[in-house]
């Protein structure tokens, strides 16, 4: 039988200042605490604002919150694709030797990477 | 596979988007060890060690260039008894390609704290950890680095290699 002690359903964020100075940008309080989730589109952790009123947008493809930018595209009609899905598929194109650039979102193309082997469809790459 | 990666007294260099990072002005990179390797990160924790004042505004986001050649720094303790480990991800403070974070994907977590005694800790919901996937840029490296201030930590990294 699973026993569940502490709340598990969410990530943890903790910030303590108590030790004294000025706090640092964006924080209120020297000790501050809150729940966090991680957007399954693009993987970033969103801090819960406990007096946030706006409801956040929950995906009806990946049944997941997901942050502001990603609810805003979603809500103006795009897929829901959840960053295993794109891992995925990155992972089956390379293992087929095909480019990876068609399936990745513009802004994870944006600069070619150091260890990246020469591409040589260059031409594909959305800029 | 569970690593922790460490870090100690690093004093941070600001350092901007798109930008290089300095060696050892950084607190971390951490890079898949291989074309496939996924790295699953589910807990940060950084610890101020200044003797003032000082607000740092620290974030762990992917690297659009990855950390290439003469990679040295930080520590990286195994936190599974297994006899067959895999390849060992790749991690370091000083390199001779210096990562640069991305524009638009290097936020993915934000540590502010004052370094004077200040500590910031993040703990990802199970399931929900950041994903590296392989060792190239966009997916395959991140960071964790100051955008302002120029703090002293330590601290660790939690991440599970699969």
């Amino acid at each position: 039988m699973l026993i569940v002690t502490q709340p598990t359903n969410l990530g943890y964020l903790m910030i303590d200042n108590r030790a004294g100075g000025e706090l640092p940008p964006g924080i209120s309080s020297p000790f501050f605490e809150a729940a966090t989730y991680t957007c399954t589109h693009c993987q970033s952790v969103v801090v819960m604002n406990p007096e946030r009123k706006r409801e956040r947008y929950k995906c009806t493809g990946c049944s997941h919150l997901l942050c502001d930018n990603c609810g805003a595209k979603r809500a103006a009609g795009a897929p829901c694709k959840t960053w295993a899905q794109l891992i995925d598929e990155v992972a089956n194109l390379e293992a087929r030797g095909l480019d990876t650039s068609l399936v990745l979102p513009t802004e994870l193309v944006e600069a070619p990477a150091q260890t990246t082997p020469v591409d040589n469809n260059s031409a594909l790459i959305i800029p | 596979m569970r690593y922790s990666l460490g870090f100690t007294t690093k004093t941070m260099v600001a350092v901007a988007d798109t930008t290089a990072m300095t060696d050892n002005g950084y607190a971390t990179f951490l890079q898949g060890g291989g074309a496939a390797q996924q790295l699953k990160i589910n807990e940060v924790y950084i610890g101020g060690e200044d003797t003032a004042s000082t607000p740092t505004t620290m974030v762990l986001g992917r690297d659009s260039t990855v950390a290439a050649t003469g990679i040295s720094g930080n520590f990286l303790a195994a936190m599974d008894a297994v006899s067959t480990a895999g390849t060992v991800p790749v991690y370091g403070s000083a390199s001779t390609t210096k990562p640069q974070r991305s524009s638009t994907l290097g936020r993915l977590l934000g540590l502010s704290l004052n370094t004077y005694g200040g500590i910031s800790r993040w703990q990802a919901r199970y399931g929900e950890e950041i994903t590296t996937y392989g060792a190239s840029a966009s997916l395959g490296e991140v960071s964790l680095s100051s955008v302002t201030g120029t703090g002293k930590v330590s601290g660790h990294i939690i991440f599970e290699q699969t």
